[in-house]
């Protein structure tokens, strides 16, 4: 198992944009790095390029402290699962995870034990002498993980390796992959698109976009303190609500009501500048009574449209209570060019307790703390420093 | 109800009816030379379609002859060392264009098409005086270059269609395995082509079995001489007599090697063999 440095990696074709954008980032031994962004961000051209398959315009990739970004990829000593998963269908699957190892040029016996400890560890033993077309996509699924594993490589590269998965077995094979990621101990880089993937499996997480490295850390260090707009709309589902507003004498000023200086951090006095303001939507509190914390924004909105998912309930409480402004400098000019995941109709999302009741086109009254309210530069996107509190 | 099934049998009949007509006209000049083969020299123009006697008379001269059975061990062996000659290095060079980008890639399969189209009427003459002074004239070598050269675009560009068509994930997914460019393709790239190849192999086989042009030209003697060009020279027993069932039957023994290996190879030419490679 093996450290891997990525410094100033750059990757462009000919008369286009880069695809890879000055990268620098170090993945620790035994980590489960998760690489993660909207399609087309780079994060599989990154995967590519450190296993070999692509090469690099600029920068270095170190493993254990030497330079692999000339070699061959056969020479890197890095497993690779593909999306497709890519198991050579003339060969049955003890052929299939025995390559690697025949390549190596490995004694016989050695082949033999090998196979069958992965087999064991995968569960492939009763399909060892079938060929993949026979095989579930599970079952293949397993296969390429088990020919990936049996070489014991410095690092494990997996590019959306449960993306051709049905819903109940990509959960299932999620907790199956962490679980033995830990047994191995092994260095794993995997890519997704998929945020709760990024969010379960990863130790930490490097959000790409449009090339570059928007924020690397643990999931709830980006959950909880996004540092720009991209990273803050990209993870939870649904999104983060965002609200322009506007800094001025009298505080933060919303379309949908006013916080006091006191309740905003300090930093922010005496300034005046147009911001987004982000709220999650688990942040918005029913009002029952007029019980509510000191510094808290109270709104007054209608249920547009309710989601009752059992355990939670989605209510939308529509553009137009908020009066969003349409025109230039909105939030949706701002965010199509941050990310497709906030578009300017989106509705504001309140997120309450399954047991809480509401009919659609009914008033509900909510506040929320000031304490677990955004800002975002409204024309830069990034967070404003200090941020609203560091939150943990 | 009756109607429509019987105007679909009507159908079904007419359909039978035009197979069957194809069929005949493609193999009655076959069936001719079959029969004329077995007939006696003296029924030769008896015009029946059937032999009123059958005699192997005509087959024993073939195999008496000076010339054919040389002939025969000619062909075989030339044809065989132009289709392994021409269709391994076709398979590299395939293997190239179709994986690798390097600059001129479009024009290296545009000449390729350009030489496959040259008229080898064209070449054949001065090819004679070249292989005279080169000392290639009425060798087995002095053959297959030509019929390499000849066929070599053709299997490549059979080859490359077919390479094309297996996932570039399988080529990624050896070279992270710790293949070479090399072992990639003779582990897993060639044996999922394997119809390809056999297709490639087939028709380069063919074109080098079939040919007379090239053959009556650079060979002079049993050294290299091809069976067409041997079946040409066939003189019968006495000097006014035309050996037509000799030919016939030295016609029917070549053409059964060919059918032999177009049966052999037929069952390599399975499609679907790269099923269960990439889709979940």
């Amino acid at each position: 198992m093996a450290t891997i440095e990525l410094e100033n990696v750059s990757k462009g074709f000919r008369g286009g944009t880069p695809v890879l954008d000055d990268i620098t980032l170090t993945i620790e031994e035994g980590e489960f790095f998760i690489l993660v962004g909207p399609s087309g961000c780079g994060k599989s051209t990154l995967l590519n390029a450190i296993v070999g398959l692509e090469q690099l315009s600029a920068g270095e990739i170190r493993v254990d402290g030497q330079r692999v970004d000339h070699l061959d990829p056969k020479d890197r000593d890095m497993a690779m699962v593909f999306q497709s998963y890519a198991l050579y269908p003339h060969m049955t699957v003890r052929e299939n995870i025995a390559f690697p190892l025949r390549l190596a040029g490995l004694p016989k016996a050695e082949i033999a034990s090998r196979v069958a400890a992965a087999a064991e560890m995968l569960e492939l033993a009763a399909i060892l002498d079938q060929k993949p077309a026979r095989l579930s996509g599970g079952q293949r699924q397993r296969v390429a993980m088990g020919r990936a594993l049996v070489r014991k490589p410095k690092a494990f590269l997996l590019d959306e390796p449960l993306s051709n998965l049905d819903a109940r077995l990509r959960v299932q094979t999620r907790s199956e992959l962490a679980r033995l990621q830990q047994r191995l101990g092994a260095t794993m880089i995997y890519v997704t698109h998929d945020q709760t993937e990024a969010m379960t499996l990863g130790h930490r997480v490097a959000i790409l976009n449009g090339g570059r490295i928007q924020q690397v850390g643990a999931p709830r260090e980006l959950y909880r303190n996004p540092s720009n707009l991209f990273v803050a709309g990209f993870l939870g589902s649904p999104g983060m609500n965002l609200i322009p507003a506007r800094i001025d004498g009298a505080g933060l000023v919303l379309p949908i009501g006013t916080i006091d200086w006191k309740s905003l951090p300090p930093g922010f006095a005496g300034r005046k500048q147009a911001v987004l303001v982000g709220i999650r939507p688990e942040h918005f509190h029913r009002a029952r009574t007029d019980e509510s914390p000191p510094h808290a924004l109270r709104v007054e909105a209608r249920a547009e449209w309710v989601e009752w998912l059992g355990a939670e309930t989605f209510v939308q409480l529509g553009p137009q209570v908020f009066d969003l402004p349409a025109g230039p400098g909105g939030v949706g000019e701002l965010a199509a060019g941050q990310s497709s995941t906030v578009t300017s109709a989106a509705p504001i999302v309140a997120r309450f307790d399954g047991t809480e009741q509401v009919a659609v086109g009914s008033p509900v009254r909510l506040w929320v703390d000031a304490e677990d309210i955004y800002l975002f530069d409204a024309n830069s996107g990034i967070t404003l420093s200090p941020s609203p509190s560091q939150r943990t | 109800m009756t109607g429509r099934t019987s105007a679909r049998r009507l159908g079904m009949l007419g359909e039978f009816a035009a197979m069957l007509a194809v069929v005949a006209y493609a193999l009655a000049p076959l069936a001719w030379i079959v029969s004329l083969s077995l007939k006696r020299p003296g029924d030769l123009n008896d015009g029946r379609f059937l032999p009123q006697a059958v005699t192997l008379e005509n087959y024993r001269a073939v195999f008496n002859d000076v010339q054919f059975p040389a002939a025969l061990w000619n062909s075989m062996g030339i044809a065989s060392m132009a289709t392994v000659v021409s269709v391994v290095p076709a398979a590299f060079a395939a293997y190239a264009i179709v994986r690798l980008s390097f600059p001129g890639r479009r024009l290296l399969l545009a000449g390729a098409l350009a030489i496959a189209m040259f008229p080898p009427a064209a070449i054949v003459g001065p090819l004679f005086n070249l292989w005279r002074a080169l000392g290639l004239f009425d060798t087995w070598l002095g053959l297959v270059l030509p019929y390499v050269s000849l066929t070599l675009p053709l299997a490549i560009w059979t080859l490359s269609a077919y390479f094309r068509t297996i996932p570039r994930d399988l080529d990624q997914a050896a070279r992270v395995d710790g293949a070479t460019p090399f072992q990639t393709l003779r582990y897993v790239i060639a044996p999922l082509a394997a119809p390809g190849l056999f297709t490639a192999a087939i028709l380069v086989f063919i074109f080098a079995w079939n040919d007379f042009l090239f053959a009556t030209a650079l060979t002079s003697t049993r050294a290299a001489r091809t069976v067409p060009v041997a079946i040409a020279f066939f003189t019968g027993s006495s000097q006014f007599e035309l050996p037509t069932g000799a030919i016939a039957a030295a016609s029917v023994v070549v053409t059964l090697p060919v059918i032999g290996l177009v049966v052999l190879c037929q069952r390599h030419i399975v499609s679907g063999l790269t099923a269960g490679a990439v889709k979940g």
